[in-house]
């Protein structure tokens, strides 16, 4: 059992770390949120030339074949940096679905495209009332040898930017997956931001029009693909989400050194401390649980769910408490738009609804973590 | 970072619950399992010897003295394997809190005096640390230690000394001088309990049960020879051996214990037309206790081996106290949760199965319950304060 980072792995942390200081500092990052701002791939052809889409993807497509923990690593740089740009919905989970399955044509041809950052990805699953709840209300028809699409698609992560968007819907009475050009007719698109100004989509199939090859995955096939996706996804948001609050808990460390109240640093005061040593611990355990959702996460399906939302259950309300406190210790600042801390706390409310919420996994684990009891 | 556990280690879990199973004593097992969290000094003694034959009973000390050079997954694992099996928890104050500074600036006849028969669960110690005026603020201990000749004199007064009506020797911090900064004078002394002079006076706790006590010491002879490394030099030797284990703290092998019995007794108790476990605001108390534990349990392998970190040691160290004490008392009150109104009854300790009561109506799973939870109230002010701890985190993290 060994916590240390591989060289490798410290070239990739430390490389993350490099990029997003210079080029996406916090000044740079509210420079790019401003309402008025356009939206720009600039980093995102970064990230492709720094390897970063390749990194989780299969060797055989063209990718570098890392793993979870490799991604993890990544993704908590991510949210270091409060990054808005849908890696995460992309590289991580949509990349995951389409080198698992899906014909080889298809694979050979969109995976490469999506490591050069020419081509995004989209994952169409939740629906409107539904919560996150995975069987879809979207249905796909047969119809002349293709397939027709029909159903309401909400809170796609990174719809706008999308040019191919993998899709739920029930095929003869199974969960099927496919993948549906974004500007194809029959799919209407309504963009919207989310809290944190990341770009979401609404997207309404209106008997939209797929070709054979267009099946990814049908049957127990894309059941299992997705719950795995997701639950790689819930770790890599998890990871996240770490990223954010140590992000939060630094610049608080420094902000209350040098803010002077009553002719001393707010530091000096006990309950300031007490409040710093509290975040702390939370960031220590909020480690501790996304290491253990790594290092369980291949041993068996039923590991790896538990895994997953031990993980999710625990980092999310834990970040909340961690940023909460920062914003406290902030004062007045800490809710402006012009602080750090702020955006840290909005970033993660918004992170701990993403890929299902504290109370989804915390019955989740209680469902896989408690003896079975028999109704009496 | 590789997360792929030894394959020998599954070889050595079952080694260890094949010993266990065939050589703890069931009777021993029993009351332990019935215990709430503090006392069964005798039991904890007698599974020392019954380890000692095997080698394992101080499998932390080095190889020279009778450890075992396991690795850390290693006593992970033994920990485990004993903790479920309802083994006693090893004496702390012996093994692991006066023998490694024994054996770091201990004489070659202290050692050789001292140390067989704590290994051999033979003699049972105490710690003679606070006082009456000196609990966090240790450094203002006053009892005093005056040389004449070739023996130390004591006069003074020591509380929280667990395990004083039990034990054979104690490790006591006393001053010896006068200094500019308070932690200057203090020396570390072994004195035998059985010395004229020492009287020891039970402290009752809420849970009903003599623990701890009170230590007086009048005119109290200590030998020179009973000095543990150099005068006015016991500050050092104290911060050093509380510091020592470092992952001890987080107790995460009683908690684990406690919450599965828990779950257990959830999955059994009614509530209305439901188990405990199945009612949603029950259940997800325990999904929280479980997160938390899980957590608990990798930040201990962190430590255990030795991931390299920035952050401070000391201030690791002190969120695995903090936490762990938290946690132990979130699991407790939680188990009293789950057994509603049963919880209220007093039962003796030392109670033997034949004197339980009609078993329908008192399940035996209550004993112990409700008096670890009483006893556990203390254990954020034990083994340095929380408030202290947080202290520690705050100017060894943040610098302040």
């Amino acid at each position: 059992m060994d916590f240390n980072l591989s060289e490798e792995q410290r070239l990739l942390r430390d490389g993350a770390q490099r990029y997003f200081r210079e080029q996406h500092s916090f000044l740079q990052y509210r420079e790019l949120i401003r309402e008025d701002q356009q939206p720009d791939d600039k980093h995102w052809l970064s990230f492709a030339e720094l390897g970063w889409h390749a990194l989780p993807v299969q060797e055989q497509f063209g990718g570098l074949g890392f793993g979870l923990v490799d991604v993890a690593i990544l993704m908590e740089e991510v949210g270091r940096s409060l990054v808005v740009d849908p890696y995460l919905s992309s590289t991580v989970l949509c990349t995951r679905l389409l080198e698992r399955a899906g014909s080889l044509l298809l694979r050979e041809q969109v995976l490469p495209s999506v490591i050069e950052g020419k081509t995004v990805l989209a994952l169409a699953f939740a629906e409107p009332g539904k919560r996150y709840e995975t069987t879809p209300e979207t249905i796909a028809r047969h119809a002349n040898g293709s397939y027709e699409l029909h159903g309401k698609k909400t809170l796609v992560l990174g719809g706008p930017q999308a040019d191919m968007l993998l899709v739920t819907a029930m095929l003869d009475g199974e969960l099927a997956l496919f993948s549906v050009d974004a500007s194809a007719a029959g799919v209407a698109r309504h963009d919207y931001l989310l809290i944190d100004r990341s770009g979401c989509s609404d997207v309404e199939f209106q008997n939209t029009v797929v070709d054979k090859e267009a099946l990814v995955a049908v049957g127990s096939v894309a059941t299992e693909l997705l719950d795995e996706a997701l639950d790689r996804a819930t770790i890599a948001v998890s990871a996240q989400i770490l990223g954010v609050m140590e992000a939060a808990l630094e610049a608080t460390g420094d902000h209350v050194k040098s803010r002077i109240a009553f002719n001393a640093p707010l530091g000096k005061l006990q309950a300031v401390q007490h409040l710093l040593a509290e975040a702390f611990i939370e960031v220590q355990e909020s480690r501790s649980i996304l290491y253990r959702g790594l290092a369980e996460f291949d041993a068996s399906a039923r590991s790896r769910r538990l895994a997953a939302s031990a993980a999710k259950a625990y980092i999310g309300p834990s970040a909340k408490q961690v940023c909460g406190i920062c914003v406290q210790l902030h004062g007045g600042y800490g809710i402006t738009d012009e602080y750090l801390v702020g955006h840290c706390y909005r970033k993660v409310v918004l992170l701990e609804k993403l890929f299902g919420d504290t109370f989804h996994h915390t019955e989740r684990v209680a469902s896989l973590a408690f003896p079975v009891v028999s109704p009496s | 970072m590789n997360f792929e556990f030894d394959n020998n280690l599954q070889t050595f879990r079952e080694e260890v619950r094949d010993f266990v199973s065939t050589n703890l004593p069931p009777d021993i097992a029993w009351r332990v399992q019935h215990n709430g969290y503090l006392g069964l000094h005798e039991e904890r003694l007698a599974w020392a010897k019954i380890l000692s034959k095997r080698g394992w009973s101080v499998p932390h000390w080095p190889v020279e003295h009778g450890g075992t050079n396991w690795s850390a997954m290693y006593h992970h694992v033994f920990n485990e394997e004993c903790m479920k099996a309802h083994a006693p928890k090893p004496s702390v104050q012996g093994p692991y809190l006066v023998a490694p500074a024994i054996i770091a600036v201990g004489t070659e006849e202290q050692k050789d005096l001292f140390l067989p028969a704590i290994r051999g669960g033979d003699h049972l110690w105490c710690q003679g640390f606070s006082e009456p005026n000196a609990g966090s603020d240790l450094a203002s201990l006053r009892t005093t230690a005056t040389l004449e000749g070739d023996h130390y004199v004591v006069n003074g007064q020591k509380v929280w000394t667990s395990g004083a009506h039990h034990a054979d020797w104690g490790f006591f911090l006393v001053r010896t001088s006068k200094e500019e900064r308070k932690q200057q004078g203090l020396t570390f002394l072994l004195i035998d309990m059985r010395s004229p002079g020492v009287t020891v006076r039970p402290v009752i706790t809420i849970d009903g049960e003599h623990h701890t006590n009170e230590c007086f010491l009048e005119n109290v002879h200590v030998p020179v020879d009973n000095l543990l490394g150099k005068p006015g030099h016991g500050w050092t030797y104290a911060k050093t051996l509380l510091g020592h284990e470092r992952a001890a703290s987080a107790e995460i092998y009683w908690s684990r214990k406690w919450l599965e019995a828990i779950k257990q007794i959830a999955s059994q108790e009614m509530l209305g037309e439901l188990p405990v476990i199945a009612n949603p605001v029950h259940r997800h108390k325990l999904a929280r206790l479980e997160l938390e534990l899980r957590a608990l349990e990798y930040s201990v392998l962190r430590v255990l081996s030795n991931e390299k970190t920035n952050v401070a040691h000391a201030a690791i160290n002190s969120s695995l106290k903090v936490r762990g004490s938290e946690l132990m008392q979130r699991i407790t009150d939680v188990g009293i949760e789950v057994l509603g109104p049963r919880a209220l009854r007093y039962f003796e300790p030392g109670l033997a199965l034949h004197e339980l009561p009609d078993a329908d109506t008192w399940p035996d799973y209550i004993l112990g319950k409700t008096a670890a939870q009483l006893a556990l109230r203390a254990a954020t002010v034990f083994g340095g304060a929380r408030e202290i701890q947080k202290n520690i985190i705050a100017k060894t993290a943040f610098g302040l």
